[in-house]
């Protein structure tokens, strides 16, 4: 089942800057990253996708359904961490988790209160999360991001920020979400080490356009590292942009 | 309905999270129960001698009616501005900027949505400070002076004050959005305010354009018989003004990256 499609997404800023013609494809359990540099397009890829960001053109459909005509019903399947984590400063971690929770019926304390023990910051629910730590604020961030238990999640860039335990920490929690609740993931990231052991799939971005997408096997197997796919790719030493049927288009 | 009504239900509760409105709230009831105080002590101190030369009415009745309708007046033009354009700066602007509106647009709400639940939130938080004011005056009252003949006609001022005070929030949700920027948004609302104010006073034709005219929609309760006429003619003014401001700030918010 494809959960999420993009066709010739296109969102161009003033001075040029943006995204254009990117088409992705991301069936349901993928780990799909996006990787690139800062200012590639990875971000305002995430945007349009979560409808925080008006498309200039192209498509944008998740669980087969357009974003624009169905986004309330859509959106209640999709956690998102966009940029930097969003939550009110001036609220404990579980107040937080407990608005959040709102939006998609009668909150439950216990839901709420798992979810804070998944990003270990249950010994801290009644702390304000304006006080937190880049660490801890990044987790509270990620678990706002599974509230209402959603089946696909857009994150950008989650681990920005964190030293190599919150890295691998907030990694284990992804990998755990996709084997153990079937999560469809989109992952952005700089990082080609990051990405290659985090995604099943992959797509480089550069300069605003999807220069390759492969599996992270296929890339193994042909390259030495994900470092060497990104790079190989953003020079233009491939022409044939999708790999191994991935994306298809 | 419901989406908006639980998103606006979400955003009520942050509203009273906020330490700020709730000093703003207390320090006006703190006023409103002194000067209720000090003018039962002054009628006290009065009523006497009043008597004792026989006109037929005490000053406490006179005091009774009076200080909650001034009381109205002062929170009308002066408090619920202030707090009405904190609240949408707050509301907007800053969510905007700090990016916390992504709280609320990430979740299964459409912009519209959003947008509006945002401004029921406010108005709902106005509505509950003159409530407020009003049930601690008419305890006041009763207390000190008994239940009186006006107690009703001031309860329906209070009650529908409410109304006036929806083109506020739309204008200032517009300027909020526009501009961005929550300390400069409060301040170009504040400046709006006082030019519009200022031209009311100056000239009464003039300042009949602006919605400001028509905060003294109350004074509709105050006669002896309701203009129903005068009163619904005012009332599509108002609303009219809000829908129009509210409109044009919402195709500004739709579009607003985030």
């Amino acid at each position: 089942m494809t959960v999420c499609e993009i066709k010739n997404l296109r969102k161009k800023f003033r001075g040029g800057r943006g995204v254009d013609d990117i088409s992705l494809r991301i069936e349901e359990g993928d780990v799909f990253g996006l990787l690139g540099a800062n200012g590639a397009g990875k971000t305002t890829t995430m945007k349009v996708v979560t409808g925080l960001m008006r498309k200039d053109a192209g498509e944008v459909s998740l669980f087969g359904e357009a974003l624009e005509t169905s986004f309330e019903r859509v959106m209640r399947r999709v956690g998102a961490l966009i940029e930097t984590p969003a939550f009110y400063g001036y609220m404990s971690a579980k107040a937080n988790l407990m608005t959040a929770a709102a939006y998609y019926g009668k909150p439950d304390p216990a839901a709420c209160d798992g979810l804070l023990h998944l990003v270990r910051l249950y010994e801290y629910r009644n702390d304000k999360a304006g006080r937190f730590s880049l660490g801890m604020k990044q987790r509270l961030g990620l678990a706002l991001a599974f509230v209402g238990d959603p089946a696909f999640c857009v994150l950008d860039e989650p681990s920005n920020g964190l030293d190599i335990e919150g890295i691998i920490e907030i990694r284990n929690i992804i990998l755990g979400m996709s084997r153990e609740r079937r999560v469809t993931f989109l992952v952005s990231s700089h990082q080609s080490a990051e990405i290659q052991k985090l995604c099943n799939k992959v797509a480089v971005i550069h300069e605003g356009r999807v220069d390759g997408a492969a599996t992270t096997r296929w890339v193994l197997e042909n390259f030495p590292s994900m470092e060497d796919y990104y790079l190989y790719c953003v020079r233009g030493g491939q022409p044939v942009a999708y790999n191994d049927g991935v994306g298809a288009y | 309905m419901r989406t908006t009504m639980v998103s606006a239900l979400i955003e009520f509760k942050k509203l009273l999270r906020r330490r700020k409105y709730i000093a703003l709230t207390l320090t006006q009831l703190a006023v409103c129960a002194l000067v209720m105080i000090g003018a039962n002590a002054a009628d006290t101190a009065l009523s006497t001698d009043v008597l004792d030369i026989g006109v037929p009415i005490t000053l406490g009745v006179m005091t009774a009616e009076f200080i909650p309708n001034s009381g109205l007046q002062a929170i009308l033009f002066i408090v619920l501005p202030l707090l009405i354009f904190m609240m949408t700066s707050d509301a907007f602007a800053h969510e905007m900027e700090d990016g916390t509106i992504r709280c609320q647009l990430l979740r299964p709400v459409s912009r519209a949505k959003a947008f509006v639940s945002k401004l029921i939130a406010v108005w709902a938080y106005s509505v509950g400070n003159l409530i407020i004011t009003w049930l601690l005056f008419a305890a006041l009252q009763t207390a000190f002076f008994g239940f009186t003949a006006g107690a009703a006609r001031t309860a329906a001022s209070y009650i529908w004050s409410a109304v006036p005070i929806i083109p506020f929030i739309t204008m200032s949700a517009f300027i909020a959005v526009a501009v961005g920027n929550s300390t400069l948004s409060m301040f170009v609302s504040l400046i709006a305010y006082i030019v519009m104010f200022a031209a009311t006073l100056l000239s009464p034709t003039v300042g009949a354009v602006f919605f400001i005219n028509h905060m003294g929609f109350y004074k509709h309760f105050l006669g002896l018989a309701v203009n129903w006429v005068a009163m619904g003619t005012e009332l599509l003014l108002i609303l009219s003004t809000a829908s129009l401001l509210g409109l044009a700030a919402f195709a500004l918010f739709d579009r607003k990256q985030i």
